[in-house]
């Protein structure tokens, strides 16, 4: 513990110094401006096409528009699922008086953590962990590390930390920037604003049984919470790739590749089951706490949870063993 | 390679902090979706409130099938689209078109939601007039076999069904102004003896008397419209009307409308 403490401030300090937390901040703080002006766009155009401002004749049109698109004999199965989920959640909260979409601050913070899950947050985790190992080797620093008298294993663990640190402070900023700047247009209000959590799907139906309201913070605690632990993964694999791959370029397409073909495959594995087990398909963990329905029929929280930590797991220990094993030179 | 003082203790005690909460919201998020309380939520109905049709929109409501869905129509606009921007163009007044219709809706669907969707409920209370077409589908479905002793079976229990739904919406609000579109008989060719056509003619019959016994409700007949040549304003599917089809029902839904409208 003695000698790990300053391997972990070490890591820390050194990320800081190569700016790339500034970096991340600084994509977010680009983006989410153009989120709020596009989501703003869409609720006026909504409210002009409807002509009303009243939320529950605008839902419950949307119902309607999705029943009478469910109606045509065209549509895929696969949609047909989705609409008949759709329709029975959003009816649920309209006979329950719950606006899912109450314009505020913290619903679109919300909203936005939500889909920034699958592919957003993967990504500015990569842009920190994919090169940690390395650009030691890149830049020939991966001897003075390793000349130190710590064991090498200490050296990867106070990476690791490292890396988990900073996930956890790049949620954090981006749950913090969303709210500070789509409140200055939608308002700072909303903390309280009722939720509904625990809509169970099954198949084209859903089961309402444990349907529960809750404040929208505890959603968004839990959501953040959720979006932290798909974070850690993706963290796991990307400072595995950089240990196996010396290349920090090759390292990253790696994981761009991964990823990106993760979220296309979540998109079109619906018939293929054996694609449940990549954890790809699994890091939407959100998607549980709202109600939507699973890439694959039969996938739920425990599974999904399962997955990405044997993936973690399993990374974690090819990682160990190569980077004490491998020669330096 | 100069670090300030401060920068360490920051960065350490702002991650191990974010990371805490995190970890807690994580524990949170997992108990609550694994273990989930029993339900205890209430449907909650919308209270009747007057004050939503004093809100200076003139406003038309569209309930019912793909009639008033506008099905068929390339614009999709149907004849309440066209409704609307006839209204539109008379004076000032700001108008507006809330269409709730559903393919397929039978009576008692109609009458379900009526009844249930909170946002149908809110907007039959804003609506100073109500554009309605429903019962078709209660008696046959398009490209199945008619047969005439069903539809008559089936016909008894619509009716009374479009009685109820009549009685609900004129509760909702009493001076919204009630236009049923009639039923029309885009099969002729298939009916050579004319026994789908006296049941229709039975039905409009039927229904208007319906509308004579509520002074809001007024029966628009579209049954000549699609007269012998009547495919002409038929679309692809023989079935709905096309744009010039929907444009006929519009005119006849103006004629109604101006008047109340000088009264």
């Amino acid at each position: 513990m003695n000698s790990l403490l300053p391997l972990v401030r070490n890591e820390m300090l050194k990320l800081w110094k190569k700016k790339r937390f500034f970096v991340i901040i600084g994509i977010i703080a680009v983006l989410i401006p153009i989120f709020t002006y596009a989501q703003l766009r869409v609720s006026l155009d909504r409210q002009e096409q409807i002509g009303t401002s009243d939320w529950r004749v605008s839902l419950q049109q949307r119902i309607n528009d999705y029943a009478n698109r469910m109606s045509s004999p065209r549509v895929i199965e696969e949609w047909r699922k989705w609409m008949s989920v759709e329709v029975q959640r959003l009816q649920y909260y309209l006979d329950h008086d719950v606006n899912p979409e109450e314009p505020s601050g913290v619903t679109f913070t919300r909203e936005f953590v939500k889909n920034a899950v699958g592919l957003f947050v993967p990504l500015l985790v990569m842009v920190i962990a994919s090169d940690l190992v390395s650009s030691e080797h890149a830049q020939g620093t991966i001897k003075l590390l390793l000349t130190r008298p710590v064991s090498r294993w200490k050296v990867l663990l106070s990476k690791y930390l490292a890396m988990l640190l900073y996930v956890s402070l790049i949620v954090t900023a981006l749950a913090a920037l969303c709210y500070i700047i789509s409140g200055a247009v939608f308002g700072y209000g909303g903390w309280h604003a009722p939720t509904l959590i625990g809509f169970q799907v099954a198949g084209a139906d859903i089961d309402t049984s444990n349907v529960n309201m809750i404040a929208q913070w505890r959603f968004i605690l839990m959501e953040l919470g959720l979006v932290f632990y798909t974070g850690v993964l993706v963290g796991c694999i990307a400072l595995m790739v950089s240990v196996i791959v010396r290349s920090t370029a090759a390292g990253m397409g790696i994981m761009l590749a991964t990823l990106i073909a993760g979220t296309i495959l979540s998109n079109m594995v619906s018939s293929w089951e054996s694609a449940k087990y990549f954890f790809m398909v699994n890091m939407d963990l959100v998607r549980y706490l709202s109600g939507d329905i699973p890439p694959i029929e039969g996938m739920n929280l425990s599974f999904s949870l399962w997955v990405l930590t044997v993936w973690a797991a399993a990374s974690i220990i090819v990682s160990f063993s190569v980077f004490t094993r491998r020669d330096v030179y | 390679m100069k670090t300030s003082r401060w920068l360490w203790p920051l960065l350490a005690i702002s991650s191990l902090a974010a990371c805490l909460l995190l970890i807690s919201g994580l524990i949170y998020g997992i108990s609550t979706i694994l273990y989930p309380a029993e339900s205890n939520l209430q449907r909650v109905n919308v209270e009747r409130d007057d004050q939503l049709n004093e809100d200076g929109v003139w406003t038309i409501l569209a309930l019912g099938d793909s009639i008033t869905k506008g099905t068929g129509d390339a614009t999709s606009k149907g004849y309440a689209g066209q409704v609307r921007d006839a209204v539109d163009a008379w004076d000032d007044t700001e108008v507006r078109l809330i269409n709730m219709a559903v393919n397929g809706y039978t009576t008692e669907q109609l009458h379900t939601q009526i009844e249930q969707q909170n946002g149908v409920i809110v907007s039959i209370q804003q609506a100073d007039a109500i554009l309605l077409s429903i019962g078709v589908n209660d008696l046959y479905t398009p490209g199945e076999e008619v047969l005439p002793e069903d539809v008559a079976d089936s016909m008894t229990q619509a009716l009374s069904r479009i009685e109820d739904i009549v009685q609900a919406l004129t509760e909702l609000n009493t001076d919204v102004r009630i236009l049923y579109t009639g039923l029309y008989h885009p099969l002729r060719e298939i009916d050579p003896d004319g026994e789908l056509a006296a049941l229709l003619r039975e039905w409009n019959y039927q229904v208007m008397q319906v509308a004579d016994a509520y002074p809001q409700v007024v029966f628009v007949p579209t049954y000549d419209l699609f007269g012998d040549n009547g495919t002409r304003y038929l679309s692809g599917d023989h079935y709905h009307p096309n744009e010039e089809g929907y444009k006929r029902i519009a005119a006849r839904i103006m004629q109604v409308l101006e008047e109340d409208w000088h009264e």
